[in-house]
Protein backbone atom coordinates (compact mmCIF):
# COMPACT_ATOMS: atom_id res chain seq x y z
CA UNK A 1 0.00 0.00 0.00
CA UNK A 2 1.61 3.27 -0.99
CA UNK A 3 0.71 6.92 -1.50
CA UNK A 4 -2.76 6.48 -0.10
CA UNK A 5 -4.59 9.78 -0.03
CA UNK A 6 -5.73 10.75 3.43
CA UNK A 7 -9.32 11.56 4.27
CA UNK A 8 -8.85 15.30 3.79
CA UNK A 9 -7.47 14.83 0.31
CA UNK A 10 -10.26 12.52 -0.74
CA UNK A 11 -13.20 14.64 0.29
CA UNK A 12 -13.97 18.18 1.25
CA UNK A 13 -16.26 19.45 3.99
CA UNK A 14 -19.52 19.28 2.15
CA UNK A 15 -19.07 16.45 -0.31
CA UNK A 16 -19.42 12.86 0.75
CA UNK A 17 -17.27 10.62 -1.31
CA UNK A 18 -18.72 7.27 -2.26
CA UNK A 19 -16.76 4.57 -0.50
CA UNK A 20 -17.31 0.91 0.19
CA UNK A 21 -15.67 -1.51 2.59
CA UNK A 22 -12.96 -1.52 -0.01
CA UNK A 23 -11.78 1.63 -1.72
CA UNK A 24 -9.72 2.30 -4.77
CA UNK A 25 -6.05 2.95 -4.38
CA UNK A 26 -4.52 6.24 -5.44
CA UNK A 27 -3.18 4.54 -8.56
CA UNK A 28 -6.71 4.76 -9.93
CA UNK A 29 -6.67 1.11 -10.89
CA UNK A 30 -10.09 -0.26 -9.92
CA UNK A 31 -8.59 -3.71 -9.53
CA UNK A 32 -6.28 -2.49 -6.78
CA UNK A 33 -8.40 -1.99 -3.72
CA UNK A 34 -7.61 -1.50 -0.06
CA UNK A 35 -9.79 -1.89 3.02
CA UNK A 36 -11.51 0.95 4.81
CA UNK A 37 -9.69 2.07 7.92
CA UNK A 38 -11.94 2.69 10.91
CA UNK A 39 -11.06 4.41 14.16
CA UNK A 40 -13.52 3.21 16.83
CA UNK A 41 -13.70 5.20 20.07
CA UNK A 42 -15.55 3.92 23.15
CA UNK A 43 -14.67 3.75 26.84
CA UNK A 44 -16.30 0.35 27.30
CA UNK A 45 -13.40 -2.06 26.67
CA UNK A 46 -15.43 -5.24 26.09
CA UNK A 47 -17.71 -3.50 23.63
CA UNK A 48 -14.77 -1.98 21.79
CA UNK A 49 -12.93 -5.29 21.57
CA UNK A 50 -15.96 -7.16 20.20
CA UNK A 51 -16.70 -4.38 17.73
CA UNK A 52 -13.10 -4.40 16.52
CA UNK A 53 -13.13 -8.16 16.04
CA UNK A 54 -16.43 -8.23 14.16
CA UNK A 55 -15.50 -5.33 11.88
CA UNK A 56 -12.13 -6.93 11.15
CA UNK A 57 -13.87 -10.19 10.26
CA UNK A 58 -15.86 -8.15 7.75
CA UNK A 59 -12.77 -6.78 6.08
CA UNK A 60 -12.24 -3.46 7.84
CA UNK A 61 -8.94 -2.31 9.32
CA UNK A 62 -9.81 -1.15 12.81
CA UNK A 63 -7.88 0.97 15.28
CA UNK A 64 -9.38 1.62 18.70
CA UNK A 65 -9.20 4.34 21.32
CA UNK A 66 -10.74 4.14 24.77
CA UNK A 67 -11.31 7.88 25.13
CA UNK A 68 -11.72 11.03 23.10
CA UNK A 69 -8.31 12.21 24.29
CA UNK A 70 -6.66 9.01 23.09
CA UNK A 71 -8.36 9.34 19.70
CA UNK A 72 -7.03 12.88 19.34
CA UNK A 73 -3.54 11.71 20.24
CA UNK A 74 -3.71 8.90 17.69
CA UNK A 75 -4.85 11.30 14.98
CA UNK A 76 -2.08 13.73 15.88
CA UNK A 77 0.37 10.85 15.73
CA UNK A 78 -0.54 10.16 12.12
CA UNK A 79 -3.39 7.63 12.21
CA UNK A 80 -5.49 8.40 9.14
CA UNK A 81 -8.86 6.70 9.32
CA UNK A 82 -11.36 6.72 6.50
CA UNK A 83 -14.14 6.88 9.07
CA UNK A 84 -14.41 7.49 12.81
CA UNK A 85 -16.97 5.79 15.07
CA UNK A 86 -17.50 7.75 18.30
CA UNK A 87 -19.44 6.74 21.37
CA UNK A 88 -21.30 9.67 22.90
CA UNK A 89 -21.27 8.99 26.63
CA UNK A 90 -17.61 8.73 27.57
CA UNK A 91 -15.61 9.88 30.56
CA UNK A 92 -13.54 13.00 29.98
CA UNK A 93 -14.84 14.03 26.58
CA UNK A 94 -18.16 13.12 24.99
CA UNK A 95 -18.35 11.93 21.39
CA UNK A 96 -19.66 15.29 20.19
CA UNK A 97 -16.90 17.18 22.03
CA UNK A 98 -14.32 14.81 20.59
CA UNK A 99 -15.59 15.36 17.06
CA UNK A 100 -15.43 19.12 17.55
CA UNK A 101 -11.77 18.83 18.57
CA UNK A 102 -11.05 16.44 15.72
CA UNK A 103 -12.47 18.92 13.22
CA UNK A 104 -10.58 21.79 14.85
CA UNK A 105 -7.41 19.78 14.26
CA UNK A 106 -8.22 19.53 10.58
CA UNK A 107 -9.32 15.91 10.22
CA UNK A 108 -12.31 15.62 7.88
CA UNK A 109 -12.92 11.87 7.96
CA UNK A 110 -16.65 11.10 8.12
CA UNK A 111 -17.86 10.26 11.62
CA UNK A 112 -20.64 8.03 12.96
CA UNK A 113 -22.15 8.64 16.39
CA UNK A 114 -22.86 5.64 18.59
CA UNK A 115 -25.23 6.09 21.51
CA UNK A 116 -27.99 4.52 23.58
CA UNK A 117 -29.73 7.90 23.84
CA UNK A 118 -33.21 7.85 22.33
CA UNK A 119 -32.43 11.06 20.43
CA UNK A 120 -29.15 9.82 18.95
CA UNK A 121 -30.19 10.86 15.45
CA UNK A 122 -30.89 14.45 16.52
CA UNK A 123 -27.62 14.68 18.46
CA UNK A 124 -25.69 13.33 15.48
CA UNK A 125 -27.37 15.72 13.06
CA UNK A 126 -26.80 18.72 15.30
CA UNK A 127 -23.08 18.05 15.69
CA UNK A 128 -21.99 17.35 12.14
CA UNK A 129 -21.85 13.56 12.19
CA UNK A 130 -22.30 11.71 8.92
CA UNK A 131 -24.33 8.93 10.49
CA UNK A 132 -25.54 7.35 13.68
CA UNK A 133 -26.09 3.97 15.27
CA UNK A 134 -28.40 3.33 18.17
CA UNK A 135 -27.05 1.02 20.89
CA UNK A 136 -27.50 -1.89 21.26
CA UNK A 137 -26.60 -2.71 17.68
CA UNK A 138 -25.44 -5.71 15.71
CA UNK A 139 -22.23 -5.66 13.68
CA UNK A 140 -24.43 -5.70 10.58
CA UNK A 141 -26.19 -2.50 11.66
CA UNK A 142 -22.82 -0.93 12.32
CA UNK A 143 -21.52 -1.94 8.89
CA UNK A 144 -24.65 -0.58 7.21
CA UNK A 145 -24.18 2.72 9.07
CA UNK A 146 -20.56 2.87 7.94
CA UNK A 147 -21.62 2.30 4.34
CA UNK A 148 -24.32 4.95 4.56
CA UNK A 149 -21.98 7.46 6.19
CA UNK A 150 -19.31 6.96 3.57
CA UNK A 151 -21.95 7.36 0.87
CA UNK A 152 -23.37 10.35 2.73
CA UNK A 153 -26.97 9.14 2.75
CA UNK A 154 -27.58 8.37 6.43
CA UNK A 155 -29.96 11.28 6.82
CA UNK A 156 -32.41 9.76 4.35
CA UNK A 157 -33.43 7.21 6.97
CA UNK B 1 -39.39 -14.08 37.44
CA UNK B 2 -37.12 -15.36 40.21
CA UNK B 3 -33.60 -16.60 39.58
CA UNK B 4 -34.69 -20.08 40.65
CA UNK B 5 -37.47 -20.07 38.08
CA UNK B 6 -35.02 -18.97 35.40
CA UNK B 7 -32.77 -21.91 36.22
CA UNK B 8 -35.66 -24.33 35.89
CA UNK B 9 -36.73 -22.74 32.63
CA UNK B 10 -33.27 -23.17 31.17
CA UNK B 11 -32.70 -26.61 32.57
CA UNK B 12 -32.03 -29.14 29.85
CA UNK B 13 -33.89 -32.40 29.69
CA UNK B 14 -32.28 -35.61 30.84
CA UNK B 15 -30.11 -37.89 28.71
CA UNK B 16 -30.85 -37.96 24.99
CA UNK B 17 -33.30 -40.63 23.87
CA UNK B 18 -32.77 -43.93 22.09
CA UNK B 19 -34.16 -42.89 18.71
CA UNK B 20 -35.14 -46.40 17.58
CA UNK B 21 -37.01 -47.01 20.84
CA UNK B 22 -38.81 -43.67 20.58
CA UNK B 23 -39.77 -44.43 16.98
CA UNK B 24 -41.28 -47.70 18.10
CA UNK B 25 -43.06 -45.98 20.99
CA UNK B 26 -44.42 -43.35 18.60
CA UNK B 27 -45.91 -46.06 16.38
CA UNK B 28 -47.36 -47.78 19.44
CA UNK B 29 -48.96 -44.54 20.57
CA UNK B 30 -50.39 -43.32 17.26
CA UNK B 31 -51.37 -46.76 15.89
CA UNK B 32 -52.71 -48.42 19.04
CA UNK B 33 -52.95 -45.65 21.64
CA UNK B 34 -50.43 -47.45 23.87
CA UNK B 35 -47.71 -45.29 25.42
CA UNK B 36 -44.45 -47.02 26.38
CA UNK B 37 -43.46 -44.76 29.27
CA UNK B 38 -39.96 -46.26 29.55
CA UNK B 39 -38.97 -45.31 26.02
CA UNK B 40 -40.19 -41.72 26.08
CA UNK B 41 -38.91 -38.85 28.18
CA UNK B 42 -41.49 -37.41 30.65
CA UNK B 43 -41.73 -34.03 28.89
CA UNK B 44 -42.37 -35.74 25.57
CA UNK B 45 -44.86 -38.12 27.14
CA UNK B 46 -46.89 -35.21 28.47
CA UNK B 47 -46.63 -33.42 25.12
CA UNK B 48 -47.88 -36.48 23.18
CA UNK B 49 -50.78 -36.87 25.56
CA UNK B 50 -51.72 -33.20 25.13
CA UNK B 51 -51.34 -33.50 21.34
CA UNK B 52 -53.61 -36.54 21.20
CA UNK B 53 -56.15 -34.90 23.50
CA UNK B 54 -56.23 -31.91 21.10
CA UNK B 55 -56.95 -34.38 18.26
CA UNK B 56 -53.85 -33.39 16.37
CA UNK B 57 -53.25 -35.62 13.33
CA UNK B 58 -49.85 -37.37 13.76
CA UNK B 59 -49.68 -38.40 10.11
CA UNK B 60 -49.80 -34.90 8.68
CA UNK B 61 -46.67 -34.05 6.67
CA UNK B 62 -46.65 -30.41 7.72
CA UNK B 63 -48.23 -27.97 10.16
CA UNK B 64 -51.27 -25.87 9.29
CA UNK B 65 -50.94 -22.17 8.69
CA UNK B 66 -52.95 -18.97 8.80
CA UNK B 67 -54.58 -17.41 5.75
CA UNK B 68 -52.37 -14.80 4.00
CA UNK B 69 -54.38 -11.83 5.31
CA UNK B 70 -54.22 -13.17 8.88
CA UNK B 71 -50.48 -13.73 8.53
CA UNK B 72 -49.95 -10.15 7.38
CA UNK B 73 -51.98 -8.86 10.34
CA UNK B 74 -50.02 -11.12 12.72
CA UNK B 75 -46.66 -9.91 11.41
CA UNK B 76 -47.75 -6.30 11.73
CA UNK B 77 -48.95 -6.85 15.30
CA UNK B 78 -45.74 -8.58 16.35
CA UNK B 79 -43.37 -6.35 14.39
CA UNK B 80 -41.54 -5.12 17.49
CA UNK B 81 -40.90 -8.63 18.83
CA UNK B 82 -39.62 -9.76 15.44
CA UNK B 83 -37.37 -6.72 15.19
CA UNK B 84 -35.89 -7.35 18.62
CA UNK B 85 -35.35 -11.05 17.91
CA UNK B 86 -33.82 -10.61 14.45
CA UNK B 87 -30.15 -10.26 15.50
CA UNK B 88 -30.53 -13.27 17.79
CA UNK B 89 -32.06 -15.37 15.03
CA UNK B 90 -29.07 -14.35 12.92
CA UNK B 91 -26.65 -15.39 15.67
CA UNK B 92 -28.38 -18.76 16.06
CA UNK B 93 -28.23 -19.28 12.32
CA UNK B 94 -24.54 -18.34 12.22
CA UNK B 95 -23.81 -20.92 14.92
CA UNK B 96 -25.50 -23.64 12.80
CA UNK B 97 -23.78 -22.63 9.58
CA UNK B 98 -22.83 -25.58 7.43
CA UNK B 99 -25.87 -27.70 8.19
CA UNK B 100 -29.51 -27.58 7.18
CA UNK B 101 -31.22 -25.51 9.83
CA UNK B 102 -33.67 -22.74 10.67
CA UNK B 103 -33.69 -20.41 13.66
CA UNK B 104 -37.30 -19.50 14.32
CA UNK B 105 -39.38 -17.06 16.31
CA UNK B 106 -42.99 -17.70 17.23
CA UNK B 107 -45.40 -15.46 19.12
CA UNK B 108 -46.94 -16.25 22.52
CA UNK B 109 -49.50 -18.51 20.78
CA UNK B 110 -46.96 -20.50 18.79
CA UNK B 111 -47.56 -18.75 15.46
CA UNK B 112 -44.41 -18.51 13.39
CA UNK B 113 -43.22 -14.95 12.83
CA UNK B 114 -39.79 -15.27 11.32
CA UNK B 115 -37.21 -17.86 10.24
CA UNK B 116 -33.54 -17.45 9.40
CA UNK B 117 -31.63 -20.39 7.97
CA UNK B 118 -30.16 -22.04 4.93
CA UNK B 119 -31.91 -21.58 1.62
CA UNK B 120 -32.70 -25.27 1.09
CA UNK B 121 -34.52 -25.58 4.41
CA UNK B 122 -36.44 -22.32 4.12
CA UNK B 123 -37.54 -23.10 0.55
CA UNK B 124 -38.79 -26.58 1.39
CA UNK B 125 -42.59 -26.29 0.83
CA UNK B 126 -43.26 -28.55 3.84
CA UNK B 127 -41.11 -26.49 6.20
CA UNK B 128 -42.95 -24.02 8.46
CA UNK B 129 -43.20 -20.50 7.12
CA UNK B 130 -44.52 -17.21 8.59
CA UNK B 131 -48.06 -17.80 9.83
CA UNK B 132 -47.55 -21.53 10.50
CA UNK B 133 -49.36 -22.71 13.62
CA UNK B 134 -46.87 -24.41 15.93
CA UNK B 135 -48.95 -24.59 19.09
CA UNK B 136 -49.26 -28.17 20.36
CA UNK B 137 -52.97 -28.16 19.59
CA UNK B 138 -52.18 -27.52 15.90
CA UNK B 139 -48.80 -29.15 15.31
CA UNK B 140 -48.46 -31.57 18.22
CA UNK B 141 -45.27 -31.86 20.26
CA UNK B 142 -42.63 -29.54 18.76
CA UNK B 143 -39.90 -27.15 19.87
CA UNK B 144 -42.20 -24.13 20.00
CA UNK B 145 -45.61 -25.37 21.09
CA UNK B 146 -44.16 -27.68 23.73
CA UNK B 147 -41.85 -24.95 25.08
CA UNK B 148 -44.97 -22.79 25.53
CA UNK B 149 -46.99 -25.61 27.10
CA UNK B 150 -44.18 -26.58 29.49
CA UNK B 151 -43.10 -22.99 30.13
CA UNK B 152 -39.43 -23.84 29.73
CA UNK B 153 -36.68 -25.00 27.40
CA UNK B 154 -37.44 -28.18 25.49
CA UNK B 155 -35.60 -30.29 22.94
CA UNK B 156 -37.25 -32.82 20.67
CA UNK B 157 -35.22 -35.27 18.67
CA UNK B 158 -36.72 -36.82 15.50
CA UNK B 159 -39.68 -39.07 16.38
CA UNK B 160 -40.26 -37.24 19.65
CA UNK B 161 -42.17 -34.76 17.47
CA UNK B 162 -45.82 -35.73 17.30
CA UNK B 163 -46.41 -35.18 13.61
CA UNK B 164 -44.52 -37.32 11.16
CA UNK B 165 -43.49 -34.40 8.98
CA UNK B 166 -41.13 -33.17 11.71
CA UNK B 167 -39.41 -36.51 12.37
CA UNK B 168 -36.27 -35.58 10.42
CA UNK B 169 -35.55 -32.61 12.68
CA UNK B 170 -34.08 -31.94 16.10
CA UNK B 171 -35.77 -28.88 17.53
CA UNK B 172 -35.07 -26.78 20.59
CA UNK B 173 -37.14 -23.91 21.93
CA UNK B 174 -37.04 -21.47 24.85
CA UNK B 175 -40.02 -19.32 25.83
CA UNK B 176 -39.27 -15.59 25.82
CA UNK B 177 -40.67 -13.74 28.80
CA UNK B 178 -41.78 -10.15 28.41
CA UNK B 179 -41.22 -7.41 31.01
CA UNK B 180 -44.38 -8.54 32.83
CA UNK B 181 -42.90 -12.04 33.24
CA UNK B 182 -45.34 -13.76 30.88
CA UNK B 183 -44.37 -15.60 27.67
CA UNK B 184 -44.47 -13.37 24.59
CA UNK B 185 -42.90 -15.84 22.19
CA UNK B 186 -40.48 -18.70 21.66
CA UNK B 187 -36.99 -18.60 20.22
CA UNK B 188 -35.96 -21.90 18.69
CA UNK B 189 -33.58 -23.69 16.39
CA UNK B 190 -34.31 -26.69 14.18
CA UNK B 191 -31.59 -28.74 12.53
CA UNK B 192 -31.95 -31.63 10.11
CA UNK B 193 -29.86 -33.97 12.28
CA UNK B 194 -30.94 -36.29 15.06
CA UNK B 195 -28.86 -34.99 17.94
CA UNK B 196 -28.60 -31.91 20.13
CA UNK B 197 -25.36 -29.97 19.88
CA UNK B 198 -24.42 -28.70 23.34
CA UNK B 199 -22.91 -25.46 22.04
CA UNK B 200 -26.00 -24.77 19.96
CA UNK B 201 -28.07 -25.16 23.10
CA UNK B 202 -25.82 -22.76 25.03
CA UNK B 203 -26.14 -20.19 22.26
CA UNK B 204 -29.93 -20.58 22.30
CA UNK B 205 -30.05 -19.96 26.07
CA UNK B 206 -27.87 -16.87 25.72
CA UNK B 207 -29.83 -15.56 22.75
CA UNK B 208 -33.12 -15.99 24.63
CA UNK B 209 -31.69 -14.29 27.69
CA UNK B 210 -30.35 -11.39 25.61
CA UNK B 211 -33.63 -11.05 23.69
CA UNK B 212 -35.55 -10.84 26.97
CA UNK B 213 -33.17 -8.15 28.18
CA UNK B 214 -33.85 -6.17 25.02
CA UNK B 215 -37.58 -6.50 25.55
CA UNK B 216 -37.00 -5.11 29.04
CA UNK B 217 -34.82 -2.31 27.64
CA UNK B 218 -37.69 -1.41 25.31
CA UNK B 219 -39.97 -1.26 28.32
CA UNK B 220 -37.55 1.08 30.12
CA UNK B 221 -37.59 3.40 27.10
CA UNK B 222 -41.38 3.34 27.02
CA UNK B 223 -41.42 4.29 30.70
CA UNK B 224 -39.10 7.18 29.99
CA UNK B 225 -41.47 8.47 27.34
CA UNK B 226 -44.54 7.85 29.50
CA UNK B 227 -43.12 9.55 32.60
CA UNK B 228 -42.01 12.70 30.84
CA UNK B 229 -41.45 14.62 34.08
CA UNK B 230 -38.65 12.25 35.12
CA UNK B 231 -35.35 14.03 35.79
CA UNK B 232 -32.65 13.68 33.10
CA UNK B 233 -30.61 11.36 35.29
CA UNK B 234 -33.05 8.52 34.56
CA UNK B 235 -32.46 8.89 30.83
CA UNK B 236 -28.71 8.76 31.40
CA UNK B 237 -28.98 5.75 33.70
CA UNK B 238 -31.10 3.95 31.10
CA UNK B 239 -28.33 4.55 28.57
CA UNK B 240 -25.77 3.13 30.97
CA UNK B 241 -27.89 0.03 31.54
CA UNK B 242 -28.34 -0.44 27.79
CA UNK B 243 -24.57 -0.17 27.24
CA UNK B 244 -24.21 -3.59 28.86
CA UNK B 245 -26.67 -4.99 26.32
CA UNK B 246 -24.72 -3.46 23.47
CA UNK B 247 -21.65 -5.36 24.61
CA UNK B 248 -23.63 -8.53 25.17
CA UNK B 249 -25.11 -8.46 21.67
CA UNK B 250 -21.70 -8.19 20.00
CA UNK B 251 -20.26 -10.91 22.22
CA UNK B 252 -23.09 -13.23 21.28
CA UNK B 253 -22.20 -12.64 17.63
CA UNK B 254 -18.57 -13.48 18.40
CA UNK B 255 -19.63 -16.66 20.22
CA UNK B 256 -21.87 -17.71 17.32
CA UNK B 257 -18.96 -17.34 14.92
CA UNK B 258 -16.70 -19.32 17.25
CA UNK B 259 -19.24 -22.14 17.46
CA UNK B 260 -19.67 -22.19 13.68
CA UNK B 261 -15.90 -22.37 13.29
CA UNK B 262 -15.72 -25.24 15.77
CA UNK B 263 -13.78 -23.21 18.31
CA UNK B 264 -14.69 -22.66 21.93
CA UNK B 265 -17.04 -19.73 22.39
CA UNK B 266 -17.59 -20.35 26.08
CA UNK B 267 -15.85 -17.17 27.24
CA UNK B 268 -18.12 -15.01 25.13
CA UNK B 269 -21.18 -16.99 26.19
CA UNK B 270 -20.26 -16.64 29.86
CA UNK B 271 -19.81 -12.90 29.35
CA UNK B 272 -23.24 -12.67 27.68
CA UNK B 273 -24.88 -14.39 30.63
CA UNK B 274 -22.99 -12.27 33.15
CA UNK B 275 -24.02 -9.08 31.34
CA UNK B 276 -27.62 -10.25 31.14
CA UNK B 277 -27.71 -10.82 34.91
CA UNK B 278 -26.18 -7.42 35.56
CA UNK B 279 -28.66 -5.82 33.18
CA UNK B 280 -31.65 -7.42 34.89
CA UNK B 281 -30.41 -6.33 38.32
CA UNK B 282 -29.82 -2.77 37.19
CA UNK B 283 -33.10 -2.62 35.28
CA UNK B 284 -34.89 -3.76 38.45
CA UNK B 285 -33.31 -0.93 40.45
CA UNK B 286 -34.18 1.59 37.75
CA UNK B 287 -37.72 0.25 37.71
CA UNK B 288 -37.96 0.64 41.50
CA UNK B 289 -36.63 4.16 41.34
CA UNK B 290 -39.25 5.36 38.87
CA UNK B 291 -42.15 3.26 40.16
CA UNK B 292 -45.12 4.98 41.71
CA UNK B 293 -46.17 1.96 43.76
CA UNK B 294 -47.31 2.60 47.35
CA UNK B 295 -44.53 2.65 49.93
CA UNK B 296 -44.22 0.01 52.64
CA UNK B 297 -41.52 -0.66 55.20
CA UNK B 298 -39.50 -3.83 54.78
CA UNK B 299 -36.18 -5.24 56.04
CA UNK B 300 -33.34 -4.02 53.84
CA UNK B 301 -29.64 -4.86 53.79
CA UNK B 302 -28.06 -1.42 53.46
CA UNK B 303 -24.80 -2.79 52.06
CA UNK B 304 -26.61 -4.72 49.30
CA UNK B 305 -28.78 -1.77 48.38
CA UNK B 306 -25.82 0.62 48.25
CA UNK B 307 -23.72 -1.81 46.24
CA UNK B 308 -26.42 -2.29 43.60
CA UNK B 309 -27.06 1.42 43.42
CA UNK B 310 -23.36 2.16 43.02
CA UNK B 311 -23.13 -0.37 40.19
CA UNK B 312 -25.92 1.47 38.45
CA UNK B 313 -24.23 4.84 39.05
CA UNK B 314 -20.73 3.71 38.08
CA UNK B 315 -20.76 5.34 34.64
CA UNK B 316 -22.38 8.53 35.94
CA UNK B 317 -19.48 8.88 38.39
CA UNK B 318 -16.88 8.00 35.74
CA UNK B 319 -18.27 10.57 33.31
CA UNK B 320 -18.25 13.16 36.12
CA UNK B 321 -14.59 12.31 36.73
CA UNK B 322 -15.19 11.23 40.33
CA UNK B 323 -13.62 8.12 41.80
CA UNK B 324 -16.04 6.38 44.13
CA UNK B 325 -14.41 4.48 46.98
CA UNK B 326 -16.60 1.86 48.52
CA UNK B 327 -15.54 -0.91 50.81
CA UNK B 328 -18.33 -3.36 51.33
CA UNK B 329 -19.50 -2.86 54.91
CA UNK B 330 -20.59 -5.32 57.53
CA UNK B 331 -24.23 -6.24 57.49
CA UNK B 332 -26.47 -3.39 58.59
CA UNK B 333 -30.15 -4.23 58.31
CA UNK B 334 -32.74 -1.46 58.46
CA UNK B 335 -36.50 -1.21 58.24
CA UNK B 336 -37.51 1.23 55.53
CA UNK B 337 -39.36 1.71 52.27
CA UNK B 338 -36.85 0.35 49.71
CA UNK B 339 -38.01 2.61 46.91
CA UNK B 340 -38.06 5.76 49.05
CA UNK B 341 -34.66 4.93 50.50
CA UNK B 342 -33.19 4.26 47.03
CA UNK B 343 -34.54 7.59 45.82
CA UNK B 344 -33.06 9.42 48.82
CA UNK B 345 -29.72 7.73 48.31
CA UNK B 346 -29.76 8.58 44.60
CA UNK B 347 -30.51 12.24 45.33
CA UNK B 348 -27.69 12.45 47.87
CA UNK B 349 -25.25 10.63 45.63
CA UNK B 350 -25.94 13.08 42.80
CA UNK B 351 -25.58 16.04 45.13
CA UNK B 352 -22.29 14.69 46.44
CA UNK B 353 -21.12 14.01 42.89
CA UNK B 354 -21.77 17.60 41.90
CA UNK B 355 -20.00 18.86 45.01
CA UNK B 356 -17.02 16.56 44.45
CA UNK B 357 -16.19 17.90 40.98
CA UNK B 358 -13.76 16.52 38.40
CA UNK B 359 -10.71 14.51 39.42
CA UNK B 360 -11.83 14.01 43.00
CA UNK B 361 -13.01 11.17 45.18
CA UNK B 362 -16.18 10.24 47.01
CA UNK B 363 -16.16 7.79 49.90
CA UNK B 364 -19.26 5.76 50.58
CA UNK B 365 -19.71 4.51 54.13
CA UNK B 366 -22.39 2.28 55.59
CA UNK B 367 -22.65 2.12 59.36
CA UNK B 368 -24.87 2.06 62.42
CA UNK B 369 -25.23 4.67 65.14
CA UNK B 370 -27.63 4.33 68.07
CA UNK B 371 -30.87 3.00 66.57
CA UNK B 372 -30.17 4.22 63.02
CA UNK B 373 -28.45 2.62 60.05
CA UNK B 374 -26.60 5.23 57.99
CA UNK B 375 -25.18 5.73 54.52
CA UNK B 376 -22.74 8.59 54.08
CA UNK B 377 -21.36 10.04 50.86
CA UNK B 378 -18.26 12.02 51.77
CA UNK B 379 -16.47 14.19 49.23
CA UNK B 380 -12.92 15.39 49.58
CA UNK B 381 -9.36 14.45 48.80
CA UNK B 382 -6.34 13.09 50.61
CA UNK B 383 -6.46 16.17 52.87
CA UNK B 384 -9.77 15.09 54.39
CA UNK B 385 -13.51 15.23 54.00
CA UNK B 386 -14.88 18.39 52.44
CA UNK B 387 -18.55 17.65 52.82
CA UNK B 388 -20.67 14.66 53.70
CA UNK B 389 -24.27 13.66 53.01
CA UNK B 390 -25.96 11.15 55.27
CA UNK B 391 -29.19 9.21 54.97
CA UNK B 392 -30.46 7.17 57.87
CA UNK B 393 -33.13 4.55 58.48
CA UNK B 394 -34.39 2.69 61.53
CA UNK B 395 -32.00 -0.05 62.48
CA UNK B 396 -33.42 -3.56 62.49
CA UNK B 397 -32.07 -5.55 65.42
Amino acid sequence: MKNLPNAEERRDDETHEVLDVTRRSSSGDPAVQTCLRILAVDDEPDFLQSLQLLLQLNGFIVSTANSGAMALTMLNDGVQPDLIVLDQRMAGMTGTETLKRIRANGCRAPAVLLSAAHDVREIAAAHGFHGWVSKPCSSQQMIEAIHRATRGDDWDR
Amino acid sequence: MSAAAAEVRFHSLTALPDIAAVKQAWHGFVDRGVLDARAVRPTIRRAWERSAAARCNPLQPRADYLAPAETIALLKREEQLAQIATPFLAALSTASKGERHAAMLTDGNGRLLKSVGDEQTLEDPDFPRAGTLLSEASAGANGHGTALAEGRYVELVGPEHFIQGFHVFTCQGVPLLGPAGTPVGVLGISVRRLEVARRGRDILFCAAEAAECELLAGWLSDQLVRLQQLPDIFGRLRQDIVQGLATSRLQLECAARDVAAGTDGSNSLDAVQRLAKKFRRQAAIWRDLVADAPAFAEPISLADLVEHLLQLLQTEARVAGVEVIWSRAEKVAVLDDARGLSQRLLAQFLEALQEAGQMSTMRVLVGAAADRGTVTFATGDAGGTRRSYTTSSRLLR
